[in-house]
């Protein structure tokens, strides 16, 4: 007598493997109408600002959405040396800056007419390297008769209220070349105010003495 | 007759096994299912991503973030007049999570995800073949991390009990 197979055709061994085979075509037909949306997203924009006395920013604060915009004036930095006090030392500075606030928070920050204020900000994503804010100065400043002074004899101290660790150091221009401020790490706020005086150790014919500063941020 | 009996045995015993095994194949296999949206349409292929923060702030917030409409449509036909869940998910994405926030016009629930993961949306017994709802959808990565274009995928998918 010969044995029936194990899987000889019954009611269940017939019918699964039907059942089973319609169910697949069935799920294939479904699949394939079966999508995923897609949203493709790009990165953030990087963004560069500085602001070296007078700024604009419109809709309030930095923090609390305000927006900066161009500003094209150039505040002028000033002393005056009487004639007695020639070559007698450090004299300070005054601005003709206003700012007072520091325009991210709307704290005060910078004593005026003494402080001109610098800050900004550098944005980018990703890994990018530091952003770097420089200064750069003729050799000399100038008077109408061809006098000059050396840009050297200007300095700075970095202050700001409550400030207690000033992002940029205190320095002196080198003149006639350009010398790097700061590092600023991507994402990064910064802010100083900049109290200049004049070196006055020299006598100088008399007259008007100006030359341009001119801070540059630079990211890569 | 000593053979005969594991013979039988093994005739009657065999299709109920198999029977057996495709039930918890298929059963495991039905209990999720992926929604046909393929009548979706985005209001923009391309979504440029925006700093939460034009400023960095002190507190350190570095998140981008976008918005974008989808006009949702799902064949929900498979599940008419059937309890189901509906779920959206947003597909994993390599790096650092991205966050999805939706509001609806109703017919879903608003909700929130992140890569990864998925949300329900939906629950109840489908009463059309098909679901239109206008999905108000806000996207949020670190920007720090996101330094390329992404490709995003979002899906439907029901569970049925």
């Amino acid at each position: 007598m010969r044995a029936p197979p194990a899987f000889a055709p019954s009611v269940f061994g017939a019918a699964l493997p039907l059942h089973r085979g319609l169910a697949l075509i069935g799920g294939a037909l479904l699949c394939a109408g079966a999508q995923a949306f897609s949203v493709s997203i790009t990165p953030g924009t990087r963004s560069l600002f500085l602001q070296v006395g007078s700024g604009t920013m419109t809709g309030g604060n930095f923090n609390s959405g305000g927006t900066p915009g161009n500003n094209a004036t150039i505040n002028l930095v000033s002393a005056t040396v009487p004639a007695a006090s020639l070559g007698a030392g450090s004299i300070a500075m005054a601005s003709d800056s206003t700012v007072t606030a520091s325009p991210y928070d709307g704290r005060t920050f910078c004593t005026v007419p003494a402080q001109v204020y610098v800050g900004g900000f550098y944005r980018a994503p990703g890994s990018a390297a530091n952003a770097s804010l420089s200064v750069t100065t003729p050799a000399s400043l100038t008077n109408a008769s061809g006098n000059t002074i050396p840009f050297s004899a200007v300095s700075w101290v970095s202050a700001g209220t409550s400030d207690t660790a000033p992002t940029i150091s205190n320095g002196t221009f080198t003149g006639g070349a350009s010398q790097v401020l700061l590092s600023i790490a991507r994402n990064t706020w910064f802010e100083s105010c900049l109290q200049f005086s004049y070196a006055n150790t020299q006598l100088v014919g008399s007259g008007t003495f100006t030359g341009r500063a001119s801070y540059t941020l630079t990211a890569p | 007759m000593m053979n005969s009996l594991p013979y039988l045995m093994r005739i009657l015993l065999a299709p109920s096994l198999l029977a057996a095994g495709l039930c918890i194949t298929n059963c495991a296999a039905a209990n999720t299912t992926r929604v046909d949206d393929s009548g979706t349409v985005i209001s923009q292929g391309v979504l440029p991503m925006r700093w939460r923060q034009l400023v960095p702030g002190r507190g350190a917030d570095h998140s981008v973030e976008g918005s974008v409409r989808v006009a949702l449509r799902l064949n929900l036909s498979r599940w008419l007049n059937q309890p189901v869940k509906l779920y959206m998910g947003l597909a994993p994405v390599a790096g650092e999570p991205i966050h999805a926030a939706w509001r609806t016009q109703g017919r879903l629930l608003p909700g929130a995800v992140r890569s990864g993961g998925r949300a329900l949306v939906f629950e109840g017994i489908p009463g059309a073949a098909s679901l239109e709802e206008t999905l108000d959808l806000t996207l949020r990565a670190d920007g720090r991390a996101l330094v390329s274009a992404q490709t995003l995928q979002f899906y439907f998918e029901v569970d049925t009990p």
